[in-house]
């Protein structure tokens, strides 16, 4: 069995209107882990919680790493792209030359290399996603957590944003990958785990998630019979 | 060259006082803004509308002979002038600080946690993220410090040579009719703080 990088044991944690209950989970190296599930069912929370910026009210978290997060509305601050994509890097500790090396290999992975001297302010939506995925990566973060990370992109560079991750997690990295896109989990998952209305409710490999699901819930969610 | 000695005189202490309340008001705003510390944003705006003479006349009875730091003699000093100027500026920087920290620190401060910044960077990032509503900040509490005469002139008595500076030089030139010379003390303020402006948004947009 590969190493884990996250367990989560009896995690139990409300908000207004909503309570999050995860059982059990672990995320293990090398592997990409997708969070299904409809909206409002839970996974942004539990990325939180994974990501140490929301403390659960009962249960343990345990991360062998500090994973990183690229959050569903990514934050991009004043200054120029370069600036926003070594944010990460410099928070580190990494010089500034150096940082502002990787981040420009990054944004050039990402297609962003022409913009990395424009004011940030200038992006567009889609262009502003990529670099916040750009800051993520650079930081060459053994862990990732990517919430929703091609929203509102275009075919083309879903597919980039796609090819980029399965490159990280080929180089070793791990990535947990909140999406709405279901060709998308098949497509890069290892594994699916189904949150529904606050409550994990399956966690198989992607193969058997897709075909063979014994919950009549994940069956529909899978079948694309579920409106979210 | 009276007016540039009363020019100079005017700078010397705007920009000292300016210095001194930065020094204890940004980090205060920082502070208070980027803990969501909204009770303290009630104080600094209090603090705005301070009235500067009212503040002139407290500093006066701090600093009076019977007053209990009396026996400093700071009274009718430059010093003095600069500590009521700083006085009157401090809420203004605190106050612009504060609402423009306060409203950056949650997204700041996500983007810092979920980057795995430590609370230090955090606070480094906020700064430098409000730079803006920071030159603001400094620019009101310079305007405020060189364009203040109730206070000047009660703690620092419009005394020639000494504490003559633009603001009480401005009002004794119009009543002694010389409105010419008034006008051109008032041009020279502008002149000032238009220079100030500049160099912040200059600062500001770095």
């Amino acid at each position: 069995m590969a190493r884990p990088l996250i367990t989560i044991t009896g995690v139990s944690h409300s908000l207004p209107g909503f309570q999050l209950e995860v059982a059990d989970l672990v995320v293990e190296a090398g592997e990409i882990l997708a969070l299904l599930g409809p909206s409002g069912a839970g996974k942004s929370t539990l990325l939180r919680i994974m990501a140490g910026l929301l403390l659960p009210q009962k249960g343990q978290v345990s991360a062998a790493f500090k994973p990183l997060l690229l959050p569903q509305t990514p934050v991009i601050l004043s200054g120029t792209v370069l600036a926003n994509a070594a944010l990460g890097l410099r928070l580190q500790g990494t010089g500034k030359q150096g940082a502002q090396k990787q981040a420009q290999a990054w944004l050039a992975a990402l297609g962003l290399a022409d913009k990395a001297h424009l004011s940030a302010a200038v992006l567009s939506g889609g262009e502003r996603r990529r670099l916040a995925l750009a800051r993520v990566l650079a930081c060459a973060a053994p862990l990732v957590l990517l919430d929703e990370p091609t929203a509102e992109l275009d075919p083309a560079n879903v597919s980039l944003i796609e090819k980029v991750l399965s490159d990280f997690r080929s180089r070793g990295g791990t990535i947990v990958l909140v999406s709405h896109n279901l060709f998308q989990a098949r497509r890069l998952a290892d594994r699916c785990v189904l949150l529904w209305d606050g409550t994990l409710i399956d966690n198989l490999p992607t193969t058997e998630f897709f075909t063979t699901p014994r919950d009549p819930r994940t069956k529909g969610f899978a079948a694309g019979e579920v409106i979210y | 060259m009276e007016i540039w000695e009363i020019t100079s005189l005017s700078l010397r202490i705007s920009l000292s006082a300016t210095l001194l309340a930065a020094l204890l008001a940004l980090p205060l705003g920082v502070w208070a803004g980027s803990g969501q510390r909204r009770g303290w944003g009630t104080w600094f705006y209090t603090g705005m509308a301070l009235p500067p003479a009212a503040f002139g006349v407290l500093v006066y009875l701090l600093f009076s002979r019977s007053g209990p730091l009396g026996g400093i003699e700071l009274l009718f000093t430059p010093s003095a002038m600069i500590l009521t100027q700083a006085g009157l500026a401090a809420p203004l920087i605190a106050g612009f600080t504060y609402a423009g920290v306060v409203a950056r620190a949650p997204a700041v401060g996500e983007l810092v946690a979920s980057l795995g910044g430590n609370q230090r960077q955090f606070l480094v990032t906020l700064l430098l993220e409000s730079r803006r509503p920071v030159a603001a900040a400094l620019a009101a509490g310079f305007g405020a410090a060189i364009s203040e005469v109730g206070a000047a002139t009660i703690v620092g008595g419009d005394i020639r040579h000494q504490t003559r500076v633009l603001t009480t030089a401005l009002v004794l030139e119009t009543r002694l009719g010389h409105l010419e010379m008034a006008l051109a003390l008032g041009a020279i303020s502008v002149g000032i703080a238009l220079l100030v402006a500049a160099l912040l948004t200059l600062w500001q947009d770095h």
